[in-house]
């Protein structure tokens, strides 16, 4: 390969150096001040950010999590209080499921933010568990949220009441590590719209119930 | 910063004036070998540092970086800091924020290991991807006479891109505290 010849050429003074160094440091805090700050932070102390309308994008940042939950098809009341109003009856459901050794399975409901359901489940056998969740809107398609997780021990059972931090699928996946077949048997009730089961990643749509 | 911008950004500098492929290979495996010991290590080890100041230095890496490139060390100090000993250093502070962007994810345990070092080939992959582009560019540019002096006004750009991300996240590290 033959060599290049690379110019020789002197590096720059310290003067320039300097002032370049200063001219970079200028800019940067201009295009802070100017853009950057309003438009991620709403910190606009030259007002510059509302003039070229940057602030609202960190308004419309701040208010898109409340936005997307008033424009949802149903009202979210917030979980907080003694009680949570809802404009439907709940829903029961019940489920057997046989999981032969290395058998896993999954039942996710889907419910809005706010909405609670009662749980319980048990099984002939202890069995790996995760009560995890979904949301509709996630960043990601791997996405989710883990409530409860037992994958060493295990368990047969598990009662309890929940309440959805987000709209989304929530539920348990199961999965016998053991060297015998378990059965198991989950009864919830709550303000769910739909329920799933989930073999192997393949959705199944479950009947659900209105309470008797 | 999600996007890893800052990450590109510090690379362009140091391949700035890196001619021969070896030392391409060199630097860019030095900064490879830094991030993914910290990645690996603050994400299992649950290491959490605080992303905005990890963001902040890692801002500060492509002003070292720039002003390295306009020999201002060598002019103000004398001597330059061994650039090789920077850049594996440097890289373990960007495998810092690397860690803090998974760690904000919340993994399961189950497949933690897995998921880390799929992440870290993705992030290889990204990196091999901007690092080709803008070699092609560096290559076609060098040829050109008015390189160097362009070079200068470059790397006087790249300082106030440094700049700008260690304001922003410095920032953005008062904002969250003062949220919470």
């Amino acid at each position: 390969m033959e060599k290049k010849e690379v110019q020789r050429i002197e590096a720059p003074s310290k003067q320039a150096i300097a002032k370049a160094t200063g001219i970079a440091l200028l800019a940067a805090l201009l295009i802070l001040f100017v853009a950057v700050l309003p438009a991620e932070y709403g910190i606009d102390p030259l007002k510059t950010g509302a003039a070229l309308h940057l602030t609202d994008l960190a308004k419309a940042t701040a208010a898109k999590p409340e936005a997307s939950a008033a424009a949802g098809a149903r009202p979210t009341p917030a979980p907080a209080g003694i009680y949570t109003a809802q404009s439907s009856p709940y829903k029961v459901d019940s489920e057997d499921l046989t999981l032969f050794p290395g058998d896993g399975v999954e039942i996710k409901y889907h419910m809005q933010k706010g909405a609670g359901m009662v749980y319980a489940w048990k099984a002939t056998g202890k069995v790996s568990y995760e009560f995890h969740g979904e949301p509709d809107q996630k960043p990601n398609p791997d996405y989710f949220e883990s409530y409860e997780l037992d994958d060493k021990v295990g368990k047969d059972r598990s009662n309890g009441s929940f309440t959805a931090p987000t709209t989304g699928i929530h539920g348990w996946f199961w999965e016998n590590k053991g060297n015998k077949q378990v059965d198991i048997h989950l009864m919830t009730a709550g303000f769910y719209d739909s329920a799933k089961m989930y073999i192997d990643g393949k959705p199944e749509e479950l009947a659900i119930q209105d309470p008797k | 910063m999600v996007t890893g911008y800052d990450h590109i950004a510090f690379l362009i500098g140091v391949v700035f004036f890196l001619y021969r492929l070896k030392d391409i290979v060199q630097y860019v495996s030095l900064f490879t070998l830094g991030h993914s010991i910290t990645l690996l290590g603050g994400v299992l080890g649950g290491i959490h540092v605080n992303s905005y100041m990890i963001d902040a230095i890692i801002g500060l890496s492509v002003v070292y970086k720039a002003f390295d490139n306009m020999d201002g060390f060598r002019r103000f100090l004398g001597f330059e800091p061994n650039t090789k000993l920077a850049v594996l250093i440097f890289g373990l502070f960007h495998g810092f924020g690397l860690a803090t962007k998974l760690q904000e994810l919340d993994l399961a345990k189950n497949g933690l290991v897995t998921n880390i070092l799929s992440f870290n080939v993705g992030v290889e992959i990204g990196q091999v991807l901007a690092l080709t582009a803008v070699l092609i560019v560096l290559s076609v540019w060098r040829t050109h006479s008015g390189f160097l002096r362009q070079a200068f006004a470059t790397n006087t750009a790249l300082m106030a891109v440094g700049f700008v991300l260690v304001g922003y996240q410095t920032a953005g590290y008062f904002v969250a505290s003062r949220a919470s």
